[in-house]
């Protein structure tokens, strides 16, 4: 395989890896606290579970990004995918990946204050959404630039 | 102690929290007609099960406490710094062993060792318990065979106890260390005004005195003789000047004990903001065990008929 097409691999793995990985580690954290408030109060389930999927979004966010580059860009290389092209997929990939790592970890630990609160005020779960959404801005603006990134790299 | 989230205790004790007895719970506790109100009130909360029980008055906050104990073992995982905390209730049974007393007053079953582990590792050293024990229950024997004092005994074990802590907490919670700290601190200023009360020597001042705290030993030992006003402008240029603006009067045993136990309650409650790790467990640990003191003396001044608006006067501050 040449050194091009294993650099776009690369890329894709960068993407999805890390900003999974991010999500996996948030909505671990936001879960278990979650778990935590249901076993002692089991009518509060509804109200933890935006709060426990919100650091997930980073994951979808990486998933896509690999998606476009595997399913739409690299077979219009038909075939071995050129150095510079390469580099460029692998480092369109590097935003969404490692944003989402620390953003999906970060969003999971203020995820997860907020559904402490849901457990002693279950009326104020909107403003624990909302700070915990603030974390996603950046993973939001991320995978734009990404996005943007593999959209501008043509054969 | 940040290495690791606990966020399914986390999670247990946020909930847990909103059913501590707030103030006006406890204020309307004190105000009931009797015991028998008392009761019905406190029936009505966690305590319920225990009531519906038949456990005697007397025995209900133990049996809470022993309830705590349990939950938070479970949800700390092994964690040394619950183990450390719980270390203090079978240190009072190794006392109790160590005097032979056993006759007139049963161990109490809020250790991290059951008591027949305790007395087992008394008598055999089975199961084998960590060093301090083995350090405590030595330094024990010999000072009742050389002195015959348990009282001496008691205080020499304190300060392993508290020695120790000074050491252990520092770097896993800041919040601990610095709660610890205080305790130390706050202790001692009690020890110091009882002794002062009771006209002790200032040898046995020092005997008495815990290591660790902010506050050296040998300060104490230096404002000894100094009239009170002397005392109160030292102590007010301490960390711990606001314990004697709520207390008034230092020499006041009973409102000084009152103004300790609402310092530390305040120094703890940082605990139920943090979002993550163990020292919520900790904080609901501590809190508990200040709230079963407080159900104690409100059941205990019940049964003796003392007056709500004394006993409302003798509340504390609480964690909820």
């Amino acid at each position: 395989m040449d050194l091009g097409t294993v650099l776009a691999f690369a890329g894709v793995a960068s993407a999805v890896v890390f900003s999974g990985f991010g999500s996996a580690m948030g909505v671990g954290i936001a879960g278990q606290v979650s778990a935590g408030v249901v076993a002692e109060d089991p009518g509060k389930v509804g109200k933890t579970i935006i709060l426990t999927a919100l650091p997930g979004t980073q994951g979808i966010y990486g998933f896509v990004i690999g998606m476009l580059i595997v399913l739409f860009k690299l077979p219009a290389f038909h075939g071995a995918v050129p150095l510079d092209a390469g580099l460029k997929f692998f480092l369109a990939g590097i935003p969404v990946g490692l944003v989402g790592l620390v953003s999906g970890i970060w969003q999971g630990k203020v995820a997860a204050a907020g559904v402490g609160m849901v457990g002693k005020r279950p009326e104020e779960a909107s403003k624990g959404i909302v700070y915990a959404g603030m974390v996603e801005t950046y993973a939001i603006l991320s995978f734009v630039i990404s996005f943007i990134l593999v959209n501008s790299i043509t054969p | 102690m940040s290495e690791r989230y606990y966020g399914f205790a986390v999670g247990r004790i946020r909930v847990l929290e909103t059913r501590l007895l707030d103030r006006a719970r406890l204020e309307k506790l004190a105000e009931a007609a009797d015991l028998t109100e008392a009761l019905a009130q406190l029936g009505e909360t966690d305590y319920g099960p225990l009531i519906s029980a038949g456990l005697a008055p007397t025995e209900i906050a133990a049996a809470e406490l022993a309830r705590v104990r349990d939950l938070v073992l479970r949800l700390a995982e092994g964690a040394p710094e619950v183990d450390f905390l719980l270390w203090r209730w079978d240190l009072q049974n190794l006392k109790l062993l160590l005097r032979g007393e056993l006759d007139r007053v049963g161990l109490n079953r809020l250790g991290r060792y059951r008591p027949e582990e305790i007395a087992g590792w008394f008598a055999k050293d089975e199961p084998a318990l960590p060093a301090l024990f083995a350090e405590a229950r030595r330094i024990g024997r010999e000072i009742l065979e050389r002195t015959g004092d348990p009282q001496m005994m008691d205080a020499a074990l304190d300060r392993l106890y508290y020695e120790r802590g000074s050491k252990f907490w520092p770097g896993r919670s800041g919040l601990l260390a610095a709660y610890w700290t205080a305790r130390i601190d706050l202790l001692n200023l009690k020890t110091f005004v009882r002794a002062r009360k009771l006209g002790l020597a200032p040898e046995r001042l020092r005997q008495l005195l815990l290591p660790g705290g902010r506050v050296a030993g040998e300060t104490f030992l230096v404002h000894r003789a100094e009239d009170w006003d002397e005392v109160a402008a030292w102590w007010a240029n301490t960390p711990y000047s606001a314990v004697l603006a709520a207390c008034g009067h230092l020499a006041d045993l009973p409102a000084l004990e009152r103004a300790v136990d609402n310092f530390l309650v305040e120094r703890i409650k940082p605990a139920k903001v943090i979002p993550l790790g163990l020292e919520p467990v900790l904080g609901y640990y501590l809190a508990k065990e200040h709230e079963t003191r407080l159900v104690n003396l409100i059941l205990a001044a019940k049964a003796a008929r003392v007056p709500p608006a004394r006993l409302k006067e003798r509340l504390r501050h609480v964690y909820a």
